[in-house]
């Protein structure tokens, strides 16, 4: 089977010759890789390593891609950003959130950096997954957000106490972020049509050891969004991943209920977040992607702590199918190559 | 149940405001209103919170409101006034600027009684040991969120070892436990505001 056909049958719950590996990480690793294969172009590193790879396909804005290695860019969102060095890691941080001091949804009106969905570049889009596709890679696109995007915009603490504190500033600014996005998502999945498969839906919703906001809060001002956005690109046949860190056990039957396909990350040292509990009670609703632990055995754990990590989510997670094995989030700068092949050969020996 | 201790628990830092004007015009004494009201509603929150049962954004509107209420009391009290059970400096480590957990456990030591020198977050090991110094402190509090910067942390407990200075390290974040903690020579390790508290109200028993 291709790496793309892999996958597909995964998520369509077919039979497939091996569960499929994937991989996310960050440049430094990426460029360790690079190092280790003796090859330049990512794809090719990929291909060289049997990774399945799921290519993110994500649309640059007004003639720039996203590149995180930039300092001082400034968001789509008039988010300002710069570079900081954190101990082996370089991180792009959001800084001075552009809403921060908005009081009424009067103020949205004025607000001077609101995407426009014409600028987005469809056409760069669209050439990135015919090279994902001739690699055979499946492809996801694009990433939509709504609270992570308003997070950055109106800064992480304020954007908390606003689910309890302003909820009809809340509620207004999601609005005008999920309406511009949908007009993206929709020209996205018109203009890739064959090329795409899956949506990346990105919504943090968890801490380690909870919610980040109560379970009311996310039923009003997400949910029915979301819900919107699944039923939208479900009416293109296309797959929808959601990603939320965390503990987020109580949020799970909410997800399903919007019609959520693949579940991504699954911290499963997080309480409630059992491998082998979350198969038990959602593995027929849904497809997990992810699992390998990151904060400590990939990054820090021995060859063989990898080797019995991704056999221990294959054995639950992958029971029966449903499962694509990735790192828990992106793969952090100083991760040993030698762990990323132990988790990859895992799997295409398992 | 008074208005300011329940402003403070339900974080509705305008009605702590007025609670707190209320609460001196009846004649009580600040040290009195910030004992009997304001930390046991930063108690009750913070418990509510590692029982699962309060998030994020009602610890950090409890805060915001005692914050509110103590900048009024505190110019009221002249320093022998002020009951401190010591004080605590914290920060999130050079290289890592994720800092909400970090000013929770800030806030909840300050609502319960420390002197808390919040240094915010990318600290360097100097600074941390020049602000336990200057301000005489008896707790450094360090904070990290990613891998690659938690193991900063052991250089900062090197070097306060290392200048011999008096003071407990307490260590949190995401990543860690009590096992690296241990390893890295920190005096502890807490995983939530709440348990902070209690660890560094132990640590200066200790």
């Amino acid at each position: 089977m291709t790496p793309r056909e892999r996958v597909m049958a995964t998520i369509n719950r077919l039979p497939v010759d091996r569960a499929p590996v994937d991989l996310w990480c960050t440049p430094e690793v990426l460029d360790s890789l690079r190092e280790y294969t003796s090859l330049d172009d990512e794809f090719a590193v990929y291909d060289k390593l049997g990774v399945d790879k799921i290519v993110w396909v994500f649309p640059g804005y007004a003639g720039r891609y996203f590149d995180p290695n930039d300092s001082g860019e400034i968001t789509m969102w008039g988010v300002p950003t710069r570079m900081v060095k954190a101990g082996l890691a370089t991180y792009q941080e959001y800084i001075n959130p552009p809403i921060a001091d908005f009081f009424d949804p009067s103020e949205l009106e004025t607000y001077h950096s609101w995407p426009d969905p014409d600028r987005f570049d469809y056409e760069g889009a669209k050439a990135l997954a015919k090279q994902a596709r001739s690699w055979n890679f499946a492809t996801i696109g694009p990433w939509i957000s709504h609270y992570e995007i308003y997070c950055q915009m109106r800064g992480l603490e304020n954007a908390l106490m606003d689910t309890v504190a302003f909820p009809d500033f809340l509620d207004a600014t999601v609005e005008r972020i999920d309406a511009i996005q949908t007009v993206m998502l929709e020209r996205m999945l018109k203009e890739l049509n064959d090329d795409l498969d899956i949506v990346f839906i990105s919504d943090d919703m968890g801490m380690q050891s909870n919610m980040l906001i109560s379970l009311e809060s996310w039923e009003r001002f997400f949910k029915p969004r979301l819900k919107n956005w699944c039923d939208l690109i479900h009416s293109y046949g296309k797959k929808v991943l959601y990603h939320t860190d965390g503990a987020v056990l109580p949020l799970i039957p909410g997800l399903i209920e919007c019609g959520i396909d693949i579940l991504n990350p699954i911290q499963h040292v997080c309480p409630g977040m059992d491998t082998a509990g979350l198969k038990r009670e959602f593995g027929k609703d849904l497809i997990f992607h992810g699992g390998i632990e990151n904060q400590r055995i990939l990054p820090m754990g021995t060859v063989d702590e990898v080797i019995e990590e991704t056999r221990m989510c294959l054995d639950t997670l992958g029971k029966g199918g449903g499962y694509i094995c990735c790192s828990c989030h992106n793969a952090q700068a100083g991760t040993p190559v030698e762990n990323i092949l132990a988790m990859i050969d895992t799997v295409k020996t398992y | 149940m008074d208005n300011l201790y329940e402003a403070i628990y339900k974080g509705n830092f305008i009605a702590a405001k007025t609670a707190v004007s209320e609460a001196l015009n009846s004649g009580l004494e600040p040290q009195s209103i910030i004992d009997k009201s304001m930390c046991p509603a930063m108690e009750a929150i913070g418990k509510d919170f590692e029982e699962g049962k309060a998030f994020v954004p009602n610890l950090l509107l409890s805060a915001k409101a005692m914050k509110i209420a103590l900048d009024i009391l505190k110019p009221l009290m002249n320093s022998e006034q002020k009951a401190i059970i010591g004080t605590v400096v914290i920060g999130t480590v050079k290289g890592d600027l994720h800092d909400i957990g970090k000013n929770l456990v800030a806030s909840m030591l300050e609502g319960t009684g420390f002197n808390v020198i919040n240094l915010g977050a990318d600290v360097s090991k100097e600074r941390f040991i020049a602000a336990a110094k200057e301000h005489n402190a008896q707790i450094i509090c360090l904070s990290a969120l990613l891998t690659t910067t938690m193991d900063y942390m052991q250089e900062v407990v090197e070097a306060v070892r290392a200048d011999g200075l008096n003071v407990k390290i307490m260590v949190g974040g995401a990543p860690l436990n009590a096992e690296f903690a241990a390893k890295i020579g920190a005096d502890g390790y807490s995983s939530n505001a709440n348990e902070a508290t209690v660890l560094a109200k132990r640590l200066i028993a200790s």
